[in-house]
């Protein structure tokens, strides 16, 4: 027979309360997906059209490029013309996903962008505010998916975005990136 | 305990993004490029001429009117040339301003050369010009037309002007 301290009991425990928890929310997280019947169960997201503000020309104020009135500018940014490699476009996106064969939210997901994002070039950075809106700032929607119940739907959106440029802001290709996230609607985390 | 906390915010992070939601990464982009610059790479010269006591006109070809006369020996006669240079990547339009008038003096004494494009978008007229860049260069030449009064006094006129190049 072997006597065991109390620590060494803690110790020899084979699972700790750690992993007890990570297991718990892993099962919460199909328990979730299982309960999901209303809901459409996205399958994946993706980019067709990179966010683009164009060739634009800075000065000694700065100002904005707007993607979602074709780059014109405010202050004394101004767009001066495009190239394929620096179109002036809103991001685009397409989902796809099953729709539910019932329920009111069987094709309906949610979509969550950030506020803003960050280009950079060289260390020198400007900001991108974004929205799922060409007229206010929306950073949140619910959208419904194409397509038959208990078949793939499928959704397109934009992403527009506002570039702002610093007073006499550095010349240079600007580049970033920003993560685009799309859940069922019954997830709360969405 | 550390290594159970990371186990447990793993496992929130795949709970959202890879069972029940799906993210993409989407990029943005912008080229900033610096404002134009203007050369001028030859200037406006209406050369010798003589007046008499009829008013006359005198353009950078030697071209005259009324009682101007060429005179051959002088500087050589030669319209203005500005070059405009930009972004090479893309054929910008531009706006080019031009006076449309400029004052030559010579002590207490003025003529008025009148200013005009010679060529391609905006030629003959002045003021603000809509021009495109080729491959992020325009070369503009600007003629002149002196107007030289009747018994118009002697000696070297000279004037000066602006042009600016906005996008």
């Amino acid at each position: 027979m072997k006597f065991l301290t109390n620590q060494q009991q803690q110790d020899s425990r084979p699972i700790k309360l750690s992993h007890v928890a990570a297991i718990f929310l892993i099962f919460l997280s199909l328990v979730l997906k299982i309960a999901d019947g209303n809901a459409a169960v996205v399958t994946s997201v993706s980019q067709n059209t990179g966010m683009g503000f164009s060739l634009v020309t800075q000065g000694a104020s700065g100002g904005t490029i707007k993607t979602a009135v074709s780059c014109a500018g405010t202050g004394t940014a101004k767009k001066i013309g495009t190239t394929a490699a620096f179109p002036c476009a809103n991001g685009v996106f397409l989902i796809s996903g099953s729709n539910n064969s019932t329920g009111a939210n069987r094709n309906r997901v949610t979509i969550i962008i950030p506020a803003s994002a960050t280009i950079s070039s060289g260390g020198i950075t400007m900001n991108v505010a974004l929205s799922l809106s060409s007229v206010a700032v929306v950073k949140q929607r619910s959208i419904v998916l194409s397509g038959p119940s208990g078949g793939i739907g499928t959704f397109s959106f934009p992403v527009y975005g506002t570039l702002t440029l610093g007073a006499n802001q550095n010349s240079g290709d600007y580049n970033g990136s920003y993560n685009v996230m799309v859940c069922n609607n019954s997830l709360t985390s969405c | 305990m550390r290594n159970g906390l990371c186990c447990v915010l793993l496992s929130i992070i795949i709970a959202i993004c890879s069972f029940d939601a799906k993210c993409a990464t989407a990029m943005a982009n912008a080229l900033i490029v610096n404002g134009l610059t203007v050369t001028a790479t030859n200037q406006l010269e209406f050369g010798s001429l003589a007046a008499s006591s009829t008013a006359g006109t005198i353009s950078q070809n030697g071209t005259t009117t009324g009682g101007v006369n060429a005179v051959s020996s002088g500087a050589t006669r030669s319209a203005a040339i500005f070059t405009v240079s930009g972004e090479s990547s893309s054929n910008a339009n531009y706006t080019f301003t031009l006076p449309p008038s400029i004052t030559l003096v010579s002590g207490a004494n003025q003529m008025t050369a009148t200013l005009s494009v010679a060529s391609g978008s905006g030629a003959g007229n002045a003021g603000s010009i809509n021009r495109t860049l080729a491959s992020g260069t325009d070369i503009l030449t600007i003629n002149g037309i002196l107007s030289v009064a009747a018994n118009q006094a002697s000696g070297s006129y000279i004037g000066t002007y602006n042009v600016e190049a906005t996008y």
